[in-house]
């Protein structure tokens, strides 16, 4: 599947006229010429520096850890104690892999094809 | 030193004890929330192949087949900032037209339904010379329907009288694929349609929509709260496929022609105010007069962009919840409603009513539940390591479940999200996880739009205004709310 990404720029001073909309556009002196939105490419990706990896993993394990892996610790602590820490880790690893699953299958293909070379 | 410990430990107790009274009502709260969002799942897992079509469309399928005519019709304000993305949309359109000019141009074009005679003509110039035919029609300043719709839908049955006169009319089966400003088909997913609405004979169609367009450069905070909605499509799919619209988005719907001519989108006003969810009434209007059969999911994918400021998030989402509380009251009122069995008429009032409550619920108990954290914390670890446990072993199981749906949930948004938003494996990586990290603080954010809209309801408040989500960054840096409301 192959998806634009086009960036056309308008005529400089081509702008749209809203006046009856947007007051604060109407006070202004001048507006910049309008750029068409462009679809996401490969280019738009911001590599994660390290810290944000580390903050962001950080977090989420915590959020996941109080929201899910905890009741399951009680639980498995009250059923079968020696499964208190790891119970948690197996039952989430499972619910990633099988939400996964079915992701992946509905998404056989991604909508837009980032590689496209058009600009 | 020890008085300070004594009030301390007195305020430990306090909040202690508090918690054994609210944590009954946490549960409670926390399991009527998460009887909405099972529901969500039920859909994903049991139902998720009919969810989106996987299988590639070609222009030589579509050849064989009896393809209907298809206006795709954006309707905007023509405030600061729509153009941009307006023509994204129609470029992708165009994309293709291109594919097959002498084939394509004849199936499809593009009707643009604007406030702003500066932006029509933009629009038409920026395409003159392309084989896709695109059309703006301009909203007259001083237009009114039959029955003083205004807002949205005052612009949409502008187009449908201007349709019923005859302007762009097509020989044939035609549909009206609405689009909002910013909404993008690729030509992939358009393909798919086409072959779709060549062999349907439902007359509203919806599919689900992601939102990975301007990803980064919404605030960490909306691409959190966006995560929620794309699972919430899956409820879309089942609520189209039955037939009872609890739930219609204005975008990504589909509509016979003829049928929206007869229909139409003069909705009018509910005690003098305009309806801000037109989309809602106009789906139970279909549903009264029609039945639920005139239903069907396309599944067909649409991607929008998330919001980029809090403000802007917060007055969308109270737009939704508000401009429901509206179109139930009014459709309660009808006489068609009355008419409808008992039981239908119970299953539509309070079901819709049960998706506002969770709705708006969720700022309360996650509010509650945020305050309870470190108590709920230290003595769930004391407990891990060998005290005794703060909650019972069916409230944990119950516990665990819920919280494994609610963050699955935003994984699975979040995921659908980034899948198209241009990132790396690793971008996208962290920015799922970004999405789970924040769910506590957005999904009670996100809420309190909800709870916000449902108490001013509940206030009697009935005025609204309308000013569409702003579609650029530079838009959204320069809106005053204030002045724009």
């Amino acid at each position: 599947m192959t998806t634009p990404q086009s960036r056309t720029t308008l005529p400089e001073g081509a702008i749209v006229d809203a006046p009856l909309i947007d007051l604060r556009e109407r006070q202004r002196p001048s507006r910049p010429p309008v750029v068409e939105a462009t679809m996401p490419t490969a280019a738009d990706d911001r590599r994660p520096s390290r810290a944000a990896v580390v903050g962001v993993t950080f977090a989420a394990v915590l959020v996941v850890g109080f929201y899910v892996a905890l009741p399951i610790g009680l639980l498995a602590r009250a059923i079968l104690p020696q499964a208190v820490f790891l119970a948690p880790v197996l039952i989430v690893s499972a619910s990633v892999v099988a939400i996964r699953r079915v992701l992946r299958a509905t998404d056989v293909e991604p909508v837009i094809d980032l590689t496209d070379p058009r600009p | 030193m020890r008085a300070i410990g004594d009030v301390g430990g007195a305020l430990g107790d306090l909040y202690a004890a508090s918690y054994r009274t609210m944590g009954v009502v946490l549960v409670v709260g926390i399991t009527l929330i998460a009887g909405r969002m099972l529901w969500y799942w039920h859909s994903f897992a049991f139902h998720w192949r009919r969810y989106r079509r996987r299988d590639a469309v070609t222009t030589a399928m579509l050849a064989r087949e009896p393809v209907p005519y298809v206006k795709i019709q954006v309707t905007t304000r023509g405030s600061a900032g729509s153009t941009e993305v307006v023509l994204r949309g129609i470029r992708n359109v165009a994309r293709l037209v291109e594919e097959a000019p002498a084939y394509y141009s004849r199936l499809v074009s593009v009707e643009l339904v604007t406030e702003s005679e500066a932006q029509a003509q933009l629009v038409r110039a920026a395409f003159e010379d392309h084989p896709l035919k695109v059309d703006a029609l301009v909203l007259l300043p001083d237009y009114e329907t039959p029955h003083g719709t205004q807002l949205k839908a005052r612009g949409m049955h502008f187009a449908v009288e201007m349709r019923r006169l005859g302007w762009n009319r097509r020989p044939g089966r035609t549909f009206i694929v609405h689009y909002d400003e910013e909404s993008v088909m690729v030509p992939g997913e358009l393909k798919k349609l086409l072959l779709c609405l060549a062999r349907t004979d439902k007359k509203v169609l919806e599919g689900p929509i992601y939102y990975p367009l301007e990803y980064l450069d919404a605030s960490p905070l909306c691409r959190a709260m966006e995560a929620n909605r794309p699972i919430g499509c899956f409820e879309c799919r089942h609520v189209m496929e039955k037939g009872v619209p609890f739930h219609l988005h204005g975008s990504n719907l589909v509509v016979d022609e003829q049928f929206e001519n007869e229909l139409g989108w003069d909705i009018g006003n509910l005690d003098g105010q305009p309806f801000i969810a037109e989309d809602y009434v106009f789906g139970m209007k279909a549903f009264l007069r029609h039945g639920s059969q005139i239903f069907g999911w396309h599944g067909c994918v649409m991607l929008e962009q998330p919001p980029f400021s809090f403000s802007s998030a917060f007055r969308q989402r109270y737009r939704w919840v508000f401009g429901v509380l509206q179109g139930l009251a009014a459709s309660s009122e009808h006489a068609a409603f009355s008419a409808l069995p008992p039981r239908l008429r119970r299953r539509l009032q309070w079901g819709t009513r049960f998706r506002v409550a969770t709705f708006a619920l969720g700022a309360v108990m996650g509010g509650l539940a945020l305050l309870y954290v470190p108590l709920l914390a230290v003595s769930s670890a004391q407990a891990l390591i060998g005290g005794s446990s703060p909650i019972r072993a069916g409230v944990a199981v119950w516990m665990a479940l819920v919280g494994t749906s609610w963050l699955g949930s935003v994984f699975v948004g979040a995921w659908y999200n980034v899948r198209d938003a241009g990132l790396s494996a690793a971008g996208r990586r962290v920015e799922i996880g970004r999405a789970v990290a924040l769910a506590p603080i957005a999904g009670v954010l996100e809420s309190s739009a909800a709870l916000w809209a449902v108490l001013q309801w509940a206030a009697g408040k009935r005025s609204v205004n309308w000013h569409p989500t702003p579609k650029t960054k530079a838009a959204d840096d320069a809106i005053d709310w204030k002045v724009a409301a």
